[in-house]
């Protein structure tokens, strides 16, 4: 039987660990977790991805190790700098940072320890170059078990194309309009700021609406981001 | 954001400008806007004394927005508070607390619902956040929330008194 799960745990990446306390009176299979990024600004890239837990008896996701070129040999490996598996649950939530020239990229994910692919991994990816960032939250990304998959499998894009949702509801006396700037992977924009050539500083870019009547735009009503 | 055109279907152009990083968006969509009926007011009103817990609760939560109507809303909200149902009193101090132009009836209200030891301690624990988030500044309620700190050091009387002493001394800045 232990040879069998030595064999599997080759076959397949994943990485055995005591569960829990750490008592040693169960073993839990912590899967690999394999994923395609595209990022898009400017030059398109697409990097493939893993998350693993590097040493053993670590109980989640510390490490990860990524293939900024996708020519099957990692280029980056990154030690997560925040790496939770909150006490008495089995979630994870790590977050990658890497350079592409002078952009600066960061992806957070969020999901389940004991059975990653059968839950959602939720994502916030974040983007920062010398004209300012932006911030989006809440979106998915997909997951996969082995390289292989990932490397076929849709990957999670971090940038365009973008879309804006509007929708009504009511507060009270009011009727109230919301609008989001969302991108494929469901993500919602939350802030965005340009970088001010005049000063020291940075300043918000933000999201208007106007309404359409007789063919003709009325004063733009800026509204809250989300 | 509030809007005020009457229920209907729009066309409204959004807009954002990320070019720092990647371009202008702007797109044209439908909007279909439902605004609520004229007499809302008067149904919220009287689902406060729905026998339904749910429904009761969520018209607390709804009329803590009628600010234009806070002489009318603010009684009907203290007089619910009789209701044995400490989930809409929390949701009825929290409605209460939302009408500025009520704030010396709200203090009364909340410095008599901290002092009634026979009200759950969840409930005074609520009326002392609200009063250091929303009450007026005055020496009753610093002394009120002094106390009640003092009781129960580390709770969310602690917090209470700490909103109510940063308000003070943001108010004695802007004089």
């Amino acid at each position: 039987m232990l040879h069998l799960c030595a064999v599997l745990a080759l076959l397949f990446g994943a990485t055995t660990y005591p569960a829990g306390d750490g008592d040693g009176t169960e073993s839990v299979q912590l899967k690999s977790i394999h994923f395609k990024i595209e990022t898009a600004c400017g030059e398109e890239q697409t990097i493939l991805g893993r998350l693993d837990a590097s040493k053993e008896g670590g109980a989640t996701y510390d490490r990860a190790v990524l293939d900024l070129d996708g020519d099957g040999t990692p280029e980056k490996e990154i030690t997560l700098k925040r790496s939770a598996r909150s006490p008495g649950t089995d979630r994870f939530d790590v977050q990658l940072r890497f350079d592409v020239k002078e952009l600066n990229w960061r992806l957070d994910l969020r999901g389940n320890t004991t059975d990653p692919f059968k839950f959602p991994v939720f994502m916030f990816w974040s983007l920062g170059g010398p004209g300012g960032s932006v911030f989006f939250i809440n979106g998915k990304v997909p997951v996969y078990p082995t390289a292989e998959e990932a490397r076929s499998g849709k990957a999670v894009r971090l940038g365009p194309p973008f879309h804006f949702e509007v929708r009504s509801s009511t507060r009270g006396p009011d009727a109230l309009v919301n609008v989001g700037l969302k991108d494929v992977n469901g993500s919602t924009l939350r802030t965005a700021s340009r970088s001010n050539q005049e000063s020291v500083g940075h300043e918000e870019a933000e999201i208007s609406l106007a309404f359409v009547r007789d063919g003709k735009e009325g004063a733009p009503i800026t509204a809250h981001y989300g | 954001m509030p809007v005020a055109e009457p229920s209907g279907e729009y066309s409204v152009v959004c807009r954002v400008d990320l070019s720092h990083l990647f371009s202008k968006i702007e797109e044209t969509k439908t909007l279909s806007i439902t605004r609520p009926s004229p007499d809302i007011l008067e149904k919220l009103l009287a689902k406060l004394a729905s026998d339904d817990s749910l429904t009761r609760l969520e018209a607390a939560t709804e009329l803590g927005y009628f600010q234009k109507h806070g002489d009318r809303v603010f009684p009907a909200l203290v007089e619910s508070f009789k209701i044995d149902d400490d989930n809409l009193r929390q949701n009825l101090m929290y409605s209460m607390a939302n009408y500025p132009d009520q704030i010396e009836k709200q203090t009364t209200f909340f410095l008599k619902v901290l002092a009634n030891k026979e009200l759950p301690e969840r409930i005074r624990e609520y009326s002392a956040y609200c009063l250091g988030e929303h009450g007026a500044i005055s020496p009753d309620v610093e002394k009120a929330l002094e106390a009640a700190a003092a009781n129960k050091k580390g709770g969310l009387e602690t917090y209470a008194l700490q909103s109510y002493q940063r308000r003070k001394k943001a108010s004695a800045i802007g004089d």
